[in-house]
């Protein structure tokens, strides 16, 4: 009987094709970590930022005091980026399921994802975005929130 | 293979070992998502790109939220996996499990755009097709949910399109 392995037990059956007859995996394949990075947390925006701060210290801009205090009410992003798994189709169904997107601007958005590599794909302050955030990611999708630059 | 019902349910067309498959894959990624495996990372993305703290903030409540509605959608799947009818909620867990045991399956492997060849002496050969099968189902899932979304609720902006 035909059989698959996601996390190193026995699965069967599953039929793949009778004329193709499939051996058990190794436990160990689905152990083996991926040489791809994961997150864009890389991005090299925060250590410039970081860099002009200092010279600022004594008189410290009236945003930046906004934003330690409260920066709900400056607007962030959220993004959403590409990757090679999920299906352009699903993708475009969970914009429409999510924000109640036309299936047009679903489309457009999850082309942008694709050819792009990312989109943006709604705003608000803080706590919206973390919403959005969160409800894309028990959807599968890989999304981040950043400051509105 | 899904296919809507005038009555706002789905009727499903699977072979019963693609069911028993598909139950047995979701125990399987029930086990992997409270692992610290690698290969779940996909599964509990970074929400603040720039901001470590805030998103250590972030997954404190959200990694045990998605591993719990997880295994909400785990359990459903594994209910009506041999049910001929399903609720929309049902067919929408369905999807779910689907689509992360492929996000396991896509980090596992290390996908890109273009893996439509499989290599057959590769050793991942056998999970290349399971990858793809599996995103076979879950496209037509996709469909059949497609077809039962409400009516857009937030306007087009002129310029975005």
């Amino acid at each position: 009987m035909p059989a698959v392995n996601l996390v190193g037990q026995s699965l069967e059956p599953y039929h793949v094709s009778s004329a193709n007859p499939v051996q058990k995996l190794k436990p160990e394949t689905l152990q083996r970590p991926s040489a791809r990075p994961s997150h864009p947390d890389t991005v090299s925006c925060c250590q410039n930022r970081a860099m002009t701060a200092p010279l600022e210290v004594q008189q410290p801009k009236i945003d930046e005091l906004i934003d330690e205090d409260s920066d709900t009410d400056r607007p962030w992003i959220v993004i959403v980026w590409n990757d090679p798994i999920n299906l352009m189709s699903y993708v475009a169904y969970i914009f429409q399921k999510v924000f109640g997107y036309s299936e047009q601007k679903a489309n457009k958005l999850m082309m942008d994802v694709h050819q792009k590599g990312r989109a943006v794909v709604s705003s608000g302050n803080r706590t919206e975005a973390e919403r959005d955030v969160n409800r894309l990611h028990s959807h599968g999708l890989w999304a981040t929130m950043e400051h509105d630059e | 293979m899904f296919t809507p019902r005038t009555d706002g349910n789905f009727d499903v067309r699977l072979p019963s070992a693609t069911r028993q498959a598909l139950a047995a894959l979701g125990e399987q990624l029930s086990d992997v998502i409270t692992s610290d495996a690698p290969q779940t990372r996909r599964l509990f993305p970074t929400a603040y790109a720039n901001d470590a703290e805030r998103d250590a903030g972030y997954q404190i409540f959200a990694r045990d939220q998605l591993i719990e509605q997880r295994r909400e959608a785990i359990q459903l799947l594994n209910e009506t996996a041999q049910q001929e009818t399903l609720t929309e909620q049902e067919l929408a867990s369905w999807m779910a499990v689907v689509n992360d045991v492929r996000l396991v399956l896509g980090t596992t492997l290390d996908v890109s755009e273009d893996d439509d060849l499989i290599d057959p002496d590769s050793p991942d050969a056998e999970l290349y097709v399971l990858y793809h099968q599996l995103g076979a189902i879950l496209h037509n899932i996709v469909v059949a949910l497609h077809s039962a979304l409400p009516e857009p609720t937030a306007p087009d902006d002129p310029l975005d399109l």
